[in-house]
């Protein structure tokens, strides 16, 4: 992937962050679990990519023995804080980590937006 | 509204108005249940009997945060005091209190703190609405007796007077990033551990209100702090970024980038122009 999308990728992240109350940092990563981009300070990028992916392998596949639908989100909520991991259509994924304030409601409205900026700029990438 | 008389209908959306005209109201009807604040972030006002007992917002640390953040409580000892309500009747105060976690007194003082400071920091988001609900759920602790609205609200606005003459206006500081400024490193060691503790945080990313979830204090206080550091030149503050426009999903060359390239330029040391820019924040991103 281009040194400019990548940086794209990142203005992005960092635009959702701007627009979330209680986000701190977020990861873009392959479903395979490679990392793509991310918005850091604390978190291990590569860590939070792979263990994402897993959780949203599993949460896909719980969806589906449930028979409840398309899966939309995991929330993985802590004493401290929580994260939540969207997928980017069929080929990538969201991780958002946020502070026990984490605007939920903000980040479902806002996140949407910012998923089908990063859907186009991802597909974008690969093809060129 | 149109007059009539009684509580508000379970669920009814109201017009845009002051949260302090709708906290009136619902005093003197001696309202029980909360009113919805909507907005970025927004939050929930509870009353019973017309007497704010608590105010929840992402934009204010709760008092779970406090305890746990300052380590007043440890955290397996949160979790079975939240256990022991949840098996009970559901009451926070008494199931702590109860396991010798805190005392009365402090618990009281706590709610009562986390409640003023929620407010003040409702108070710098412009409201895009509200509704009231007289079925919703009691807060997990409460300020017993509630507190008076109009005291809540003269304290609020005490609050945004005493900021904007230290600093400037405060819903603007408020979404503002705090960096320290260059000057800040030499001083560190002779700066008292609280004001220490806020520099050490302000690394470019956190909004005031995020340093406040940071050290588990309140966010009122964090930014009077942020202020006295402000005047000591201790902080280089920079805007909130605004929302990046949609980038067009056109191939992009050298020349096409959006305004930030322009912000990417060494920045002088009192305001530096690119919000969220820096070395360390790169890690991981370049592939």
């Amino acid at each position: 992937m281009s040194q400019i999308t990548t940086q794209t990728l990142v203005d992005e992240l960092e635009s959702l962050r701007g627009r979330v109350v209680g986000m701190s940092e977020s990861v873009i990563s392959a479903t395979d679990g490679l990392l793509v981009a991310s918005d850091t300070s604390t978190s291990h990028p590569e860590s939070m990519a792979a263990l994402a992916s897993a959780t949203l392998a599993l949460g896909k596949r719980t969806a589906a023995q449930s028979a409840l639908g398309q899966l939309a989100e995991v929330v993985n909520r802590c004493n401290g804080g929580y994260v939540v991991v969207l997928p980017i259509r069929d080929r990538a994924l969201l991780v958002v980590i946020g502070d026990e304030g984490l605007d939920l409601a903000g980040l479902r409205r806002e996140s949407s937006r910012s998923i089908e900026t990063l859907a186009g700029l991802l597909d974008v990438g690969s093809a060129q | 509204m149109t007059g009539d008389s009684g509580r508000p209908e379970r669920s009814e959306r109201r017009e845009p108005r002051n949260v302090a005209g709708l906290l009136a109201e619902l005093r003197e009807q001696e309202f029980t249940g909360a009113a919805f604040v909507e907005g970025s972030p927004g939050g929930v006002v509870h009353l019973r009997g017309g007497l704010v007992c608590a105010v929840q917002t992402p934009a204010a640390p709760g008092a779970d945060v406090l305890l746990l953040r300052s380590r007043r409580i440890a955290e397996p000892d949160w979790s079975a005091a939240c256990t022991a309500a949840d098996h009970g009747d559901g009451d926070l105060g008494a199931a702590l209190r109860g396991l010798g976690l805190i005392g009365a007194a402090e618990l009281a003082v706590l709610t009562i703190a986390v409640l003023f400071d929620a407010a003040f920091a409702l108070a710098l988001h412009r409201p895009e609405g509200w509704r009231v609900d007289d079925s919703a759920p009691a807060p997990p602790l409460p300020a017993d007796p509630g507190i008076e609205p109009e005291r809540l609200t003269g304290t609020t606005g005490r609050r945004l007077a005493l900021l904007t003459e230290l600093w400037g206006p405060p819903g603007e500081l408020a979404r503002s990033v705090v960096r320290p400024s260059s000057r800040a490193g030499a001083a560190i060691a002779r700066l008292s551990p609280r004001h220490r503790d806020i520099l050490l945080c302000a690394d470019g990313r956190r909004t005031p209100r995020d340093i406040a979830f940071t050290l588990g204090r309140g966010v009122f206080p964090v930014m009077v702090d942020l202020a006295r550091m402000n005047r000591q030149q201790l902080l280089a503050q920079e805007s909130a970024a605004a929302p990046a426009p949609v980038p067009s999903l056109a191939p992009r060359g050298p020349g096409m980038a959006p305004d930030r390239s322009a912000a990417a330029a060494p920045a002088s040391d009192s305001l530096p122009r690119r919000p969220f820019g820096g070395p360390s924040r790169r890690r991981g991103s370049a592939r």
